[in-house]
């Protein structure tokens, strides 16, 4: 972050104001704030998903059970972070598009990586494409005596 | 026999259960009173979100310590959503799959290599 443009323009969403940007107001009440949180932070993710994402009225209208599956996928994106990444901190941040009926919502990661993960796990030497296509796969996964890796195949 | 009720949301102290670790906690204790033979009802009365990590580490990783056999006979849930079970059901089908052939993952590995 070092090389940013000084004459990036302030932002709402409070992510640049990390690396001495100003912040300004979000007037339009549309931004979900920027959080950095530890992969052990899942308690306070939790609040952040209600206060910042389900309980705000610019959330497009939709039904209960899809509101529930959004959730549930973006709450298993971020416990395989937790699981998988190998971490320091998770980031995250979105932004609604009322007039498009569009959410964008990040979580991101610097952990190791699908390739990494699987070839520790296996002693292979899969490449980036392979390592993806096997994590994609169903019941496909690296953690050591207890099975899963379904969600991973449904959100893609 | 009665019949031990096992509360999620007490147990995890939160009505969203969605980190593996906590799945683990839930795991423990069923486990224990399996192994002493009892009878198990899992109640998730008051939570409002699952996810798979919870309930593979929770639920699915019984299949590893018991048969399916005295799992159905010893273990029931309550108050679980439809949506949440219909995951539940995969991820216990997933478990059995898994635990049955714990090889599998190592196979589907070398398949990816065309090994």
């Amino acid at each position: 972050m070092q090389n940013l443009p000084t004459h990036l323009p302030e932002e709402p969403n409070v992510f640049l104001s990390y690396y001495g940007f100003n912040r300004i107001m979000d007037s339009n009440n549309t931004t979900i704030k920027f959080l950095k949180l530890k992969p052990t932070d899942g308690k306070y993710f939790n609040l952040y998903v209600a206060n910042e994402l389900l309980s705000r009225p610019e959330l497009p209208c939709i039904s209960l059970p899809l509101k529930k599956k959004m959730t549930e996928a973006i709450y298993e994106i971020f416990v395989n972070a937790q699981i998988h990444s190998e971490t320091k901190n998770i980031y995250t941040c979105g932004q609604f598009y009322p007039q498009k009926d569009i959410i964008e919502f990040t979580i991101t990661d610097t952990g190791i990586g699908f390739k990494n993960r699987i070839n520790q796990r296996f002693k292979k030497n899969l490449t980036s494409t392979q390592a993806i296509q096997w994590a994609t796969n169903d019941r496909h996964t690296t953690k050591i005596g207890v099975s899963g890796g379904f969600r991973l195949d449904d959100i893609f | 026999m009665e019949i031990l009720t096992i509360s999620v949301f007490n147990t995890v102290g939160n009505s969203f259960c969605v980190e593996a670790d906590d799945g683990q906690k839930v795991y423990e204790l069923i486990k224990k009173a399996l192994q002493e033979n009892r009878k198990v009802k899992t109640s998730f009365q008051n939570v409002e979100m699952l996810t798979s990590a919870f309930l593979n580490t929770a639920i699915g990783r019984l299949y590893k310590d018991f048969t399916e056999e005295e799992i159905k006979s010893s273990l029931s849930v309550d108050n679980l959503a439809n949506e949440d079970a219909a995951l539940l059901k995969r991820v216990v089908s997933t478990a059995k799959l898994y635990y049955k052939d714990p090889e599998e993952m190592e196979k589907s590995i070398t398949e990816i290599l065309g090994e």
